[in-house]
């Protein structure tokens, strides 16, 4: 029952970026508007279907938040860049920003629900994940993955020729907010990660592969901060920085199971 | 004499300025991340053991991208960056004062033009009296040219060096982790243990021993692991000092070293048979073992016990040391049948034979196989300095992005009847064009009209 809410959100996201491409297409308003309320009750829908997941893995015996499987992690991450951007965006009424970021939600739930490689079956918990530790660590490590994936966004989007200088005003507003949220998001992430490595490997840094990423990724924006201040604007080259963060935050989630690492989902 | 010192000091100013440049940290962050992506792609080969090696050995150890977080080429950029941020740090206390006497910018101001008739002393008092409600005043007007100064947020000004000096903090710990070890103990069910095997290959003793009285997987319906748990007892000088579980994410701290479930397997034991004329004497042996046969100069050392050896069931091999040499022998448990089947194989290969040592006879009577769990031992003294690190690491970003350090300035000037509120604003210690609407609020709240 949750997997069809959530299949069904894909296509929300997908009518809300539509909706976004075309208030910017069309001549006349309220398209945007439109957009940005089919996202907000795509992203409802969305809570109710990962609440009601919860739910169903009482139902079945095993309890745990949905957030320890490849398929669950897809899910929060879409539900988190969505959160944030109507944290962050719901109040410009700029069509352009959700032509970015739903797409970026459309695809993780569309991964999540139609890959046949991606198993989306409540199953028990290994003995590793069962912590308290694993809901702290998933929901600040996807959150700050979230946040730095619109700081890269809302970043591309600056060097864009677009709108009217009080949007570009507006977008470097969002691009800070999200950018120091994703610092603070994920660095406490990479901490109550080394909190848990602590307490289940027994020790609390061991370099493995998604370890180091995480690491890599917080150096590129550690940079992209340090640029910042030097550059006091949002300089070419800041942008250039934020791209690769982009990447590396991808690289951190998906490209890491690709390497040998006690993180890859299997 | 003064003007030498001089020259000095800004001599040193200016190198500590160059230490401290942002343009250094951008290179370092941008190599060190580099590195650890190459550390990513290139197989890593850690913990090889450097004990007896030639120093030129040890220098291209430091050298090989095989192990990069041990290598020069991490850790001289990490030394390099932590100089950088000590200068930063330096700069920050030395060059911006954090005195409160400031001087008003004189851009970015916001101003107020009030009408004649209302008395610039009292819309003076009242200003400072709306301004204390949200700023801490610094200059309440009463000196020369009459600025009222405030600011909140104070605290903001040493986030900076909390970040910074967090990062040492944890640097240290890392350091002092390298006086303690890391590794892991296999022990078998009923056993105890007192020899860490490092992940180098050399081993530690520890002070105390640890017996495993149970080891035990539990499973889910399909099949699939729940629970690792080992119940280990503690023993020191001969007496059981503590008693605990070992579960996976429940690790045990003992005298300063954490003990977590890490794994698990088996052990083989072979009951072993003994005859001689004078009697037969029976013994457990585990790979390893070295049984003395009392007193003979006879010594057997079990070389390996195989569940199914040469496909002709269980078997182990042994190497017997007499006065006259040494000897290997394989023993079958299943040897009857085995001569049975293929005639005149214990003369065609002799080491089958169970009585080609004498006067002894061997039998291999049986193999169990005995659960063994495997705990994970980390020694490291720097773990309350890292995790103290972290914490003010957060509480530092917390305060640098959610904390502002506002100052404001505002001054009352009379020109011909015509009175007019000016209001300057820094943040951060960056002058900020003043906000009108503050300033029209806090000259209605006063009493003025604006």
């Amino acid at each position: 029952m949750n997997t069809t809410i959530l299949a069904v959100v894909t296509f929300v996201y997908l009518l809300s970026f539509v909706l976004f491409l075309a208030s910017e297409t069309a001549a006349k308003g309220g398209w945007e508007k439109a957009g940005r309320f089919v996202a907000l009750g795509g992203f409802v829908l969305h809570a109710a279907g990962m609440a009601l997941r919860w739910v169903e893995s009482y139902h079945a015996g095993m309890g745990h938040a949905p957030l320890s499987n490849f398929y669950e992690s897809l899910i929060f991450f879409s539900w988190s860049v969505v959160f944030l951007y109507l944290v962050f965006a719901w109040r410009q009424a700029k069509g352009i920003i959700g032509v970015f970021v739903m797409p970026v939600a459309f695809l993780l739930m569309a991964y999540a629900s139609f890959s046949p490689s991606v198993d989306s079956q409540i199953k028990p918990l290994i003995p590793a994940l069962k912590s308290n530790w694993l809901i702290v660590h998933v929901i600040t490590c996807f959150l700050g993955y979230a946040a730095f994936v619109l700081t890269s966004v809302f970043g591309i989007m600056t060097r864009m020729k677009h709108g009217t200088p009080e949007g570009g005003a507006a977008v470097q507003g969002m691009l800070e907010d999200c950018l120091k949220t994703g610092f603070i998001l994920f660095t406490l992430g990479i901490v109550t990660g080394s909190v848990w490595a602590h307490v289940a490997w027994g020790r609390y840094w061991g370099w493995d592969p998604k370890e180091t990423w995480a690491l890599i990724t917080w150096f590129i924006y550690t940079l992209a901060i340090h640029v910042r201040i030097r550059d006091n604007a949002t300089s070419q080259r800041f942008v250039i920085i934020l791209a690769v963060g982009l990447a590396a935050v991808l690289f951190t989630y998906f490209g890491v199971n690709y390497l040998p690492g006690l993180h890859s989902y299997k | 004499m003064q003007a030498g010192d001089t020259a000095r000091s800004t001599r040193g100013g200016r190198m500590l300025r160059s230490l401290a440049s942002m343009k250094i940290t951008e290179v370092l962050l941008s190599w060190i991340a580099l590195l650890c992506i190459a550390a990513t792609i290139i197989p890593q080969a850690p913990y090889r053991p450097t004990g007896g090696l030639p120093l030129s050995q040890r220098v291209m150890m430091l050298l090989s991208l095989r192990d990069v977080f041990h290598s020069l080429w991490f850790i001289g950029p990490v030394l390099a960056l932590m100089v950088n941020m000590l200068a930063c740090m330096a700069v920050r206390m030395k060059v911006r004062p954090w005195s409160r006497n400031t001087p008003m910018p004189s851009a970015g101001l916001a101003e107020v033009k009030l009408p004649g008739g209302i008395d610039p002393h009292m819309l003076r008092q009242s200003l400072v009296q709306v301004l204390s409600r949200d700023y801490t005043l610094t200059g309440r007007g009463d000196d020369g040219p009459g600025v009222i100064t405030g600011e909140r947020g104070r605290a903001r000004r040493f986030a900076p060096l909390i970040v910074h000096g967090s990062i040492f903090l944890i640097l240290v710990g890392v350091v002092l982790a390298f006086s303690g070890y890391k590794g892991t103990m296999e022990i078998p069910q009923g056993q105890t243990l007192d020899v860490v095997t490092l992940y180098d290959g050399s081993h530690v003793h520890l002070p105390f021993g640890i017996r495993c009285d149970r080891f035990n997987v539990e499973y889910y319906a399909s099949g699939m692991p729940r629970e690792y748990r080992s119940d280990v007892s503690f023993i020191s000088n001969g007496s059981e000092v503590l008693k605990r579980p070992v579960l996976v994410n429940h690790p045990v701290s003992f005298e300063g070293i954490l003990f977590s479930q890490s794994g698990f397997g088996e052990i083989s034991e072979a009951s072993l048979a003994v005859s001689a004329p004078w009697g037969t004497q029976r013994f457990i042996a585990e790979q390893g073992s070295v049984i003395d046969m009392g007193g003979t100069g006879y010594r057997v050392h079990v070389m390996r016990i195989v569940p199914d050896m040469m496909r002709m069931g269980p078997g182990m091999q042994l190497l017997v040391e007499t006065p006259e040499g040494r000897s290997m022998l394989w023993l079958f448990r299943d040897i009857r049948e085995i001569s049975r089947e293929h005639p005149g194989i214990t003369e065609e290969v002799p080491q089958f034979n169970p009585s080609l040592i004498r006067p002894y006879t061997f039998a291999l009577e049986g193999i169990t196989l005995r659960p063994t769990t495997v705990l994970g031992v980390n020694r490291d003294p720097g773990v309350p300095l890292v995790a103290g690190g972290a914490a003010l690491f957060v509480v530092g970003i917390c305060m640098i992005f959610l904390m502002a350090h506002e100052r404001v300035w505002v001054v009352v000037e009379e020109n011909q009847g015509i009175l007019t509120v000016r209001l300057a604003q820094r943040r951060n210690n960056r002058t900020v064009q003043a906000d009108g609407g503050l300033l029209e609020k806090i000259v209605h709240l006063a009493g003025g009209r604006a």
